[in-house]
């Protein structure tokens, strides 16, 4: 039995958003292992989570440390650093991953430009090489489905006997809130779920997150359009979904 | 984005805990209406949705203005505030809302000490005074379990006009990092998969990240006990979920 938790960190050179896609055998992963801030970087922090090392990790790229001087300075800092898996990318696509002695096997990491794909109690290493491999084949798309391809790719690759029950994608732009931040948090089949509900918020969500109030634009815009699409019964939406009203 | 919605905005006076549900027909909704931070304040932002009115909200109320205070402060300077509604609750149990004259109805708040309770294109005007009274009568459970029990209240008084989609459940506690977040994003019937994943979790991930490294203990106290769960499939562990095959 293996409890699978692996995660793929990444950054996107033409557009600068910055995200994690994470799955792992237990709930609600999305709630203590990806951290993402815009122009800053990206961090999982994973296996005995401490997640300060994202927390503090991102206020450091944010004041221009890189991933690795950061990781550094944090992992060197962590009494428990021998059980603690971090990935971080940073907002100029530097990268850094740490994988501690202690972490249950298998386990380990990739990271390059733009990315690092880590895990940690796999069935093996393809897990993390198959990640990593079709992050970096995938340049020319956005990087919500980069990161989607690359957990389902993770996924594929390690095998049936696996446990798993939830995944999360999360991904900053331009502002403090994220652009897409989406949520598998207990479900059979969490990554083919995450998937489902990236393909319903592809039209019922994400095309408005562009229409919320900036830092530049205190008002936002109002779309008459948005507002029709949305009125109705998500059943009724383009990607459909939801439930009747009570 | 415009988030027609009901939310709860609560403060536990036993524990100090702040933290905010809501459930919409719209995917997602825990992206970006919720928000709280430890020792602070909780704030739901809905509607035609401004994060900025929570961030900020938030960054003032830690220099200790009251909640009303800064309601009546970043309202009065934000152009779309017709269409806005907002629910905040300090630290000190002080609460404060406000809904723009543009809410689609039936749109209202209702606060009192420790919460508001706010919501807009529903059912009815049952909805909002359910969660107030199921709020204010069930302070000697946990707040994670108060505000899911309230949104479950307002649901049952009708909920949102369109229909249910997405639902959440965020509290801070002690820490940078929250003490529970859960959410279900995509589902027919939201506030019931809430109540199972929350079930779930707190067998499982909440006694995790209640033991993950704080700022007082940057090791961590994970036991003999999250070693055990943890090492074995969701399927095994009390409260069950997720899955072992592919």
């Amino acid at each position: 039995m293996q409890l699978d938790t692996f995660t793929i960190v990444g950054r996107c050179a033409r557009t600068g958003m910055l995200g994690v896609g994470v799955c792992t055998a237990a709930p609600g992963v999305g709630g203590y292992c990806p951290f993402v801030r815009a122009k800053a970087g990206a961090v999982a922090s994973m296996s005995w989570v401490n997640p300060y090392l994202a927390i503090d990790g991102l206020a450091l790229m944010a004041d221009g440390v890189s991933a690795k001087d950061a990781l550094d300075r944090l992992i060197q800092a962590d009494p428990g650093s021998a059980v603690r898996q971090v990935g971080m990318v940073d907002a100029q696509g530097g990268s850094a991953a740490f994988t501690g002695e202690d972490c249950g096997h298998w386990c380990g990491h990739v990271h390059g430009e733009n990315f690092s794909a880590q895990g940690n109690i796999l069935v093996g290493e393809a897990t993390v090489s198959a990640m990593a491999e079709t992050f970096q084949n995938t340049e020319a798309l956005d990087l919500p489905e980069r990161l989607l391809l690359a957990l389902e790719a993770g996924q594929a690759a390690g095998g049936d006997a696996r446990g798993k029950q939830s995944a999360a994608l999360l991904i900053h732009w331009k502002e403090e809130y994220p652009y897409i931040d989406l949520r598998a948090d207990d479900h059979r089949n969490p990554v083919p779920e995450l998937r489902r509900i990236y393909e319903v918020a592809k039209y019922q969500s994400i095309p408005f997150v562009a229409q919320m109030p900036t830092r530049d634009n205190p008002l936002g815009s109002f779309s008459d359009e948005i507002e029709a699409s949305m009125s109705v019964a998500p059943a009724y939406r383009r990607g459909g979904g939801g439930g009747e009203s009570a | 984005m415009q988030f027609n919605t009901f939310s709860i905005v609560g403060r536990c006076a036993r524990t100090g805990q702040l933290g905010a549900a809501v459930a919409t027909a719209a995917p997602a909704v825990g992206a970006y209406c919720p928000f709280a931070r430890a020792r602070v304040g909780a704030v739901s932002s809905q509607s035609w949705c401004n994060p900025y009115l929570a961030y900020d909200g938030l960054d003032l109320m830690e220099q200790g203005m009251s909640a009303q205070a800064v309601c009546d402060r970043l309202l009065a300077e934000d152009p779309g505030r017709e269409k806005r509604q907002i629910g905040y609750v300090d630290a000190n149990g002080e609460s404060a809302a406000f809904t723009g004259n543009e809410c689609p109805p039936w749109a209202g708040h209702i606060t009192g000490p420790d919460f508001a309770a706010q919501g807009n294109l529903l059912m009815g005007g049952g909805c909002v005074p359910a969660m107030a009274e199921s709020f204010q009568r069930t302070g000697t459970l946990d707040l994670a379990e108060r505000l899911i029990a309230a949104l479950e209240a307002g649901q049952a008084a009708g909920g949102d006009a369109r229909g249910k989609q997405s639902a959440a459940v965020y509290v801070v506690h002690t820490e940078v990092y929250p003490l529970v977040d859960l959410r279900a994003d995509e589902h027919r019937n939201p506030i019931g998969e809430l109540r199972c994943i929350y079930a779930v979790a707190k067998q499982v991930s909440l006694p995790f990240m209640a033991q993950m490294p704080t700022r007082d203990n940057p090791l961590g106290s994970f036991g003999d006990d999250m070693r055990w769960g943890l090492g074995i499939p969701p399927t095994d562990r009390p409260g069950g979920g997720g899955s072992v095959v592919g």
